[in-house]
């Protein structure tokens, strides 16, 4: 679904992603870990076209990602850092909005926002939202067009533990019910072994270890957390 | 059409139409303290005949009311362009399938719909209130005729294009470092520059005239300059 070619991306001559190799297959939950920094964010960007590489190929469903490519971007759920919004409409005026934008049917509202649990918020605008709502919302507003591919940076923020495990059980239907692909990024180690299909590691703007979660089990039992750590500490790999 | 609407549909206009309607009270006011003026026995003579007059009156007004719509529109432009494309705002904008230059024009077309429906509302309309109770309660030393109407109307014309240019000038300048203050301070600075001409447009009407239109010429050109640079912006 997406591969990156050797991707390299500068700002300022300082080269931030380095030879990013990526391969992300349809119908798979990929999970991209890495320290802060690491590049995690960079790489969304480049996916959604929102940065152009400096060099390498990034390529979505067999053709080549270039900057504001309608047809990819609307095949594309994109949530990456802090989601902002039209705070004085309520979530269904935000998300009609989007639905406008992408050229989808509005049938899709009420919907989207059942599967992220804020169908009582009725008229109240989002200014009165507080962050684990926003957060639902915008995964609610990043599936609600019905993308092939949904790019999620961080989507765990500001929920509670309700909210992570209803976050965590749509994403793994949106894969098995819909054949939709995830890119996933998280913090919360534990979160992406639940889901996960594949982890990508990203070590100083490359790819340091791509992996499967059933060769993370196999190779450590311990877990996806001591897997990640054994790695930034420069561990061989298993 | 259709982006305008949604840009419309995403816009808070409420808070800038009270803004609007806060500029078109004091202005009104000032109008009638403008109307004032003679009857104070001021020595100057040149003041005493420019506020005698209902031209006159409107005229300066207009001048007025030129810094304190420069100043409101560039802190719309800012808050529904500037701000819209930069940070976490241009990563939910950039991610759409929309072609940006339409998006950004849409925007830009709203905002100046909005100021010039405001500036005439504003300017013509206080006008044609101070007119009527003006002849009601003789306010003015000077008999209100069409001609004083047709002049309100078209300086109130040219006063929308010129605060409009001026918007568009500080748009790009503020622009430049994504700035608030940088936005306003410089609509300030432009229309400081403009006011005498203003107050001076029954004088000088073909000179102000001209002038707006260089100055909204200028003003799309630098807009132009922008929107490419959102084209090509890399967040």
């Amino acid at each position: 679904m997406i591969q990156t070619h050797e991707v390299i991306k500068s700002f300022d001559g300082k080269e931030v992603l380095r030879n990013l190799n990526l391969n992300v297959e349809r119908g798979t939950i990929y999970g991209l870990l890495g320290a802060n920094g690491a590049g995690k964010t960079t790489t969304f960007k480049l996916i959604s076209g929102l940065l152009q590489p400096t060099a390498g190929t990034i390529r979505f469903g067999g053709g080549v990602i270039q900057a504001q490519n309608k047809k990819f971007l609307k095949e594309m759920g994109v949530l990456i850092e802090t989601p902002v919004f039209y705070e004085h409409l309520s979530a269904s005026e935000n998300l009609e909005i989007h639905l406008a934008y992408m050229g989808c049917d509005m049938a899709a509202i009420d919907s989207s926002l059942l599967l992220v649990g804020l169908t009582d918020t009725g008229r109240k605008p989002v200014s009165k939202f507080s962050l684990g709502m926003k957060q639902r919302l915008a995964i609610a507003r990043a599936i609600s067009h019905s993308p092939k591919l949904l790019l999620l940076d961080e989507p765990f923020n500001g929920l509670d533990p309700m909210g992570i495990r209803q976050m965590r059980e749509l994403f793994l239907s949106q894969v098995k019910d819909y054949d939709r692909t995830v890119l996933i990024s998280s913090h919360i180690l534990s979160e992406i072994e639940h889901i996960a299909d594949r982890v990508g590691v990203l070590v100083n703007g490359s790819i340091a270890e791509e992996v499967s979660l059933s060769e993370v089990r196999r190779t450590c039992p311990e877990g996806l957390e001591d897997y990640f750590f054994n790695i930034m500490s420069g561990g061989a790999k298993g | 059409m259709n982006l305008l609407r949604l840009e419309l549909k995403k816009t808070d206009v409420k808070s800038y139409c009270y803004a609007a309607f806060a500029i078109f009270v004091c202005l009104l006011g000032l109008t009638y303290i403008f109307a004032w003026v003679p009857s104070l026995g001021t020595a100057d003579p040149n003041a005493v005949e420019l506020f005698s007059t209902y031209s006159g009156i409107a005229a300066m007004d207009g001048a007025v009311g030129l810094m304190a719509f420069s100043a409101l529109a560039s802190a719309m432009g800012y808050r529904y362009v500037i701000k819209e494309y930069s940070g976490a705002n241009a990563i939910l904008l950039f991610t759409y399938p929309i072609d940006r230059k339409s998006v950004v024009w849409a925007k830009i077309k709203l905002l100046l719909l909005f100021i010039s429906i405001t500036v005439l509302v504003c300017a013509f309309g206080g006008f044609i209130v101070f007119a009527i109770t003006g002849r009601m309660f003789s306010l003015v030393n000077d008999n209100l005729q069409f001609i004083d109407i047709a002049l309100a109307y078209r300086n109130a014309f040219v006063l929308a294009c010129l605060t409009d240019g001026i918007a568009l000038c500080s748009l790009r300048i503020g622009f430049i470092k994504k700035s608030n203050s940088m936005t306003v301070i410089s609509a300030i600075l432009l229309s400081m520059l403009l006011v005498n001409l203003a107050a001076d447009i029954n004088q000088s009407f073909t000179m102000v005239l001209g002038l707006s239109a260089v100055i909204l010429v200028m003003g799309l050109l630098l807009t132009f300059n922008m929107v490419r640079k959102v084209e090509r912006m890399e967040i």
